[in-house]
């Protein structure tokens, strides 16, 4: 199945884009949609610390922050979106 | 400053009278100052001692405060900014806003912890300060100037080691529009509650300050510990190390869509297409406008944008921003994503000395008005006006600043432009202060820091909810929770009282809170500020601002969000959201019950005495 | 006709395999060792025992795993019933006893063992920190067998220890608990490691640990803070605040993180967020997945019927702006407590971390004496946000959530771990503290 990928900030550059499509298996978690995603060390560097994400990333499923759900074990659909960004705050 | 007991502080208070042509130094209360600290606390509490919260803030019976703190002169972090307190021509209650930039740590060099002042002239003046010498001085020739002209033509002044800094009003103060701002440094704006009206009021268009006074740390070494932790944090924290950088303030749009918070025609939904937020986010602004990112006084942030755009009509401009809130509300709010008008719009306001945020919430309010057919012509030459439509965005600037046309009416504010054509309801404020670029209905502990805010409807002065989920991993914070909004929110609104209160930045609370703070004030001033002191001075101040607005006839009920809250729902997560009236009573009396006012939100005379506030000497 | 002998389904399997995860996640399980068992009258009105099967993987239990036996004679069905079913029979008969459950405790053996020629009998464990002296006893008995495993004489002996002991340890194997429900067997167990590794921990530590024992004896009531609540058996079910849906997310989260991260073992410590007159509380912070624990609505005033640990969550609000509350028991923490630096005679009034993060995050932890007033932790606490009990475990508080509060006792964990670890390599801790942090 496939779900959307959206970068935002500078992982835009470091992911190649604003949004990417990517394929999974049928009951594939957000863990393995990311893992697909950090192809390269460099990507899983910015993404992942050890097993789990990086602590000040936030990853949303369909606008709901993953923590708030079950993280990386979080069960993915098919046409899902995945927002990715670095932290933020402003005024 | 060896003969003020407490380092720091320079121990003077500069008060003009400008109904009488004089300024005079007369002393800080030391007691006064371990009290309230600076800022915003010490310029609340002179505030108080000076006005009768009941008096017309257009006249001369008003005043304005500016204080600087304790922190400002030594290497602390954003430790520069200035706040201004006054009694607001546009809500009735207590005016309170803050600058970065670097005016405020210049005045604190000029040899002043606050200045004062009151009264009116009759003809325009400026105030000259510097160390040892304060003048009133007639300023015919500047007015009806732009900010940018004013900055420009007096800080000509300046000498090698001593700059000058100058703070001033534009054509928007002086023609009394009730949310005229002032700004210092040319782009940096006191942009909320209308002080500029309350300096046009008074005939005053400039301050200009220049010095080269140094304050005394009094324990180097308790004020380095708590000064290299700070640092550090800062470098650490994802959001103060380089994401302010590049993409400022603005780099919020995107994110504040995703989680359904983006406001959109007058607060009517929160949708918006993916393409058109693209084309105002900060990602985008990086990408097409940005020259370079720039630093307020001693801030290793670097959100500043600095930015150049198209004119309308061939040629390049170049000025300061969009920030966030101007994007969004001079932007969505208005039906517009036109990055390009939005950025030329900001750049006029700017220099004409104009609030963004409540512009661009009365042009939306506006426009709600005459797409239901109570506003006949924008007067802008185009025909009606609607959402949408980016030239009058940009056109109504000028004729605001100048209430020329419609613009006399945008410049009474979107509450009194609404009520006079009989639809209060359809002013998104509250107490009259236009909402900032989060709907409330996302997030139930914002509505609450918007209906408690002292200054109405602020983000900054209500308190910063916004579902710092996303800022900082491990500060979860629930955004619909009715037991937990209260508390949470007034800490958080004593958090931005004391920042308000040390002249530093919001944006350090992404890296740490209280306790580098606390280390650092106990160390420039040899005083044991611990954390819980801290947390007593915040309370002060707050109660403080209550018990001014209640003298200014504020009451329970004006602390409520608009109908449209209450009954419209957004969707959040799948699922309806809005701030019923029952809600909104629960979670403003269990504010009340824990800030220790009555029911009605009064201060009690037994809290007045336990937080030491002491009567108005007035 | 009986009934199936070896399928368990519904609730009785989840909490068979919740508990076996749990075990495997706290490490006191390896692939295939250790067994729980419980007593009941089933649907039938038979006298019942449930019991995993010999060579299950406790951490991984499918239904046809759990046996089912009649509580009068052991019977075998597909897969054989755990090898210790007897000695488990024979617990499960004690009166007021409805479970049993034997784990191999790694840390609480570790401090169990001794090199002298055997046989002979152990001296007890005498715990040292608050929760096994409270909870285990002042002594668990230690026993030696030639055969640790399935024999008769374990059979003899275990059951007649756990008639005087909620636990019993066996040299060189593992420790037996028992309760009246599996969780508090469970509880037991936990406790117990968390004793072995707090002694393991000082140990490491270059404590004194029998000079800590005997000023322990000389002065029980003073050698530690409040005792905690006993162990409740009902009402793990019971949730006060549904409809606060997103707190009720952070609770049970944190619940996990205090559990998985071994914050506290099983259903100790206590956390809590305040609301303006009500107090939002779990009694049992730690909390395994599927296990969950209580979580309560009460009011945030002072009551005379509040226990310890309840009374000072809210003296601490009454006292404070803070919104939230954690107490764990954090064992290198408890050790780090007792340390003691060379030349020195009494223990450090601070932790000073001298891991990067740690030591600016935190230039110093305070370290408080079991007797500290409750005024003293709350000025700690607001000066530092998060202090160190001797004797008392780990309090800290948040201005905003819960999950903010949860990173103290957590960078402690790792703080203390660092601590430990320099000292156990020899290394010179005082010369690895920065300068600022002793003078401040």
């Amino acid at each position: 199945m496939t779900i959307k990928a959206k970068f935002f900030a500078y992982f835009r550059d470091l992911f190649g884009g604003r949004e990417i499509g990517v394929a999974v298996g049928e009951g594939a978690t957000v863990g393995d949609a990311l893992a697909v995603l950090c192809d390269t060390p460099e990507r899983r560097r910015e993404i992942f610390a050890g097993d789990g994400l990086k602590p000040h990333l936030v990853v949303m499923l369909n606008g709901v922050p993953v923590q708030s759900l079950r993280g990386l074990e979080t069960p993915l659909s098919s046409g899902d979106t995945l927002a990715i960004f670095p932290i933020l705050g402003g005024g | 400053m060896p003969d003020f007991p407490i380092s720091g502080f320079h121990g003077r208070v500069l008060v003009a009278d400008l109904t009488r042509g004089e300024v005079r130094t007369v002393p800080l209360d030391p007691d006064t100052a371990l009290r309230y600290l600076g800022g915003r606390g010490l310029g609340t509490r002179l505030l108080y001692d000076t006005i009768d919260p009941s008096c017309d803030p257009l006249g001369p019976d008003n005043a304005f405060v500016i204080a600087s703190s304790p922190l400002v002169g030594s290497s602390a972090p954003t430790a520069g900014r200035g706040h201004m307190v006054f009694k607001s021509p546009l809500t009735d209650v207590i005016g309170t806003s803050n600058s970065g930039g670097t005016w405020g740590a210049a005045f604190k060099s000029a040899g002043y912890d606050a200045l004062v002042v009151k009264g009116a002239a009759a003809s325009p003046v400026m105030l000259d300060i510097a160390p040892g010498r304060a003048e009133i001085l007639p300023a015919d020739d500047i007015w009806g100037k732009t900010t940018h002209e004013t900055n420009d033509i007096l800080a000509a002044a300046s000498e090698p080691g001593r700059p000058a800094r100058v703070l001033c009003i534009g054509p928007a103060g002086e023609n009394l529009v009730r949310f005229a701002a002032v700004a210092n440094d040319r782009n940096r704006v006191y942009g909320r509650c209308g002080p500029g009206a309350v300096w046009g009021s008074k005939k005053l268009k400039a301050i200009r300050v220049r010095g080269r006074e140094k304050i005394c740390i009094a324990d180097k070494e308790k004020y380095q510990s708590g000064h290299d932790q700070a640092i550090y944090l800062m470098k650490q924290a994802p959001v103060t190390k380089r994401l302010m950088r590049d993409l400022g303030t603005a780099g919020l749009v995107e994110l504040i869509n995703l989680i359904s918070m983006l406001p959109h025609k007058n607060f009517q939904d929160c949708l918006h297409r993916d393409e058109d937020v693209e084309r105002i986010s900060g990602e985008t602004l990086a990408k097409t406008l940005l020259e370079k990112a720039g630093s307020c006084y001693l801030c290793p942030i670097g959100c500043q944008r600095h930015t150049r755009v198209a004119g309308r009509s061939g040629g390049m401009e170049s000025g300061e921003g969009p920030e966030y809130e101007t994007m969004v509300l001079m932007g969505p709010l208005c039906g517009i994503y036109d990055m390009a008008a939005i950025t030329r719009a900001n750049y006029r306001a700017n220099e004409l000395g104009l609030d963004t945020m409540s512009y661009g919430g009365t042009l939306a309010c506006a426009m709600e008005l005459a797409e239901r057919g109570l506003i006949a012509a924008s007067g802008t030459g185009r025909g009606p006006l609607a959402f949408g439509d980016a030239e009058a965005l940009e056109a109504l600037v000028g004729m605001t600043s100048r209430r020329e046309g419609l613009g006399a009416s945008l410049a009474e504010g979107s509450y009194r432009l609404a009520a006079g054509l009989g639809r209060p309801d359809l002013a998104m404020t509250v107490k009259k202060l236009e909402i900032p670029a989060y709907d409330p209905r996302a997030s139930f502990t914002q509505a609450l820091g918007y209906m408690t805010s002292p200054s109405g409807a602020c983000h900054l002065r209500g308190g910063y909810a916004v579902s710092l989920a996303f800022f900082g991993g491990a500060r979860e914070i629930p955004r619909f929770s009715l037991i937990q909004s209260p508390i949470a929110i007034r800490n958080m609104q004593n958090t931005g009282i004391l920042q308000d209160s040390l002249g530093v930045c919001r944006f350090t609370g992404y890296a740490f809170s209280a306790d580098p703070w606390a280390r650092m004030v106990s160390g420039v001033t040899g005083r044991d500020f611990s954390v819980a002191r801290l947390e007593e001075i915040e309370n002060r101040v707050a109660t403080l601002e209550r018990q001014f607005n209640v003298e200014a006839g504020a009451t329970a009920e004006d602390d409520a969000l608009p109908d449209r809250f209450a009954d419209v729902p957004v969707v959040v997560e799948g699922r309806e959201r809005r701030v019923t009236r029952e809600d909104q009573e629960r979670m403003k009396r269990d504010y009340y019950a824990v800030r220790g006012w009555d029911a009605d939100g009064r201060p009690g005379p037994g809290l007045l005495r336990a937080l030491r506030i002491e009567e108005s000497r007035r | 006709m009986s009934g199936p002998k070896w399928q368990a389904s519904g609730d009785l399997f989840r909490e068979f395999q919740a508990l076996g995860r749990a075990s495997l996640l706290y490490d006191v399980q390896d692939s295939h060792s250790g067994n729980m068992a419980l007593r009941r009258t089933n649907e039938r009105g038979e006298d019942e025992i449930v019991i995993t099967a010999t060579g299950s993987q406790k951490g991984d239990l499918e239904p046809s795993q759990i046996c089912f036996l009649s509580a009068t004679e052991t019977d075998y069905g597909y897969y054989k019933a755990s090898s210790e079913t007897d000695i488990h029979a024979r617990v499960l008969a004690l009166p007021g006893v409805r479970a049993s459950m034997h784990a191999h405790l790694k840390d609480l053996i570790l401090a169990t063992l001794d090199d002298a020629p055997k046989p002979s009998r152990p001296p007890d464990f005498v715990p040292v920190d608050p929760l096994a002296r409270h909870h285990l006893g002042a002594a668990i008995p230690v026993d030696w067998f030639a055969v640790p495993s399935g024999s008769p004489e374990l059979a003899r002996v275990i059951p007649e220890r756990l008639a005087g002991h909620p636990l019993t340890i066996i040299f060189g194997h593992g420790a037996m608990a028992k309760g009246r429900s599996l969780r508090e067997a469970f509880f037991r167990l936990c406790v117990g490691n968390y004793a072995g590794a707090v002694v393991g921990g000082m140990e490491k530590l270059r404590i004194d640990v029998e000079a800590v024992r005997s000023a322990i004896a000389a002065d029980p009531a003073g050698a530690f803070a409040a005792p905690p609540p006993d162990y409740e058996v009902e009402g793990d079910d019971r949730c006060d605040f549904r409809d606060e849906e997103e707190i009720l997310r952070e609770f049970v989260k944190a619940g996990h993180r205090i559990f998985e991260s071994r914050l506290s073992p099983f259903h100790s410590g206590s956390m809590s967020v305040r609301g303006v007159a009500t107090m939002l509380y779990a009694p049992k912070a730690s909390m395994p997945r599927d296990v969950g624990g209580p979580l309560l609505g009460v009011p945030l005033a002072a009551a005379a019927s509040d226990d310890a640990e309840t009374a000072l969550h809210k003296a601490i609000y009454a006292a404070s702006d803070f919104q939230s509350v954690m107490h764990c028991h954090v064992p290198e923490a408890e050790a780090s407590a007792y340390y003691v630096y060379p030349g020195e005679s009494a223990p450090a009034d601070r932790i000073i971390p001298i891991d990067a993060e740690g030591s600016f995050l935190y230039l110093v932890i305070p370290v408080l004496p079991p007797d500290a007033p409750v005024e003293a932790l709350i000025r700690s606490l607001h000066e530092y946000k998060v202090a160190v009990v001797r004797g008392g475990g780990v309090w800290a508080v948040g201005a905003q959530s819960l999950s903010e509060v949860l990173h103290h006792p957590s960078s402690l964990r790792e703080i203390c771990h660092y601590r430990i670890g320099a000292v156990e390599r020899g290394l010179d801790l005082r010369r690895m503290e920065p300068q600022k942090a002793k003078r401040w």
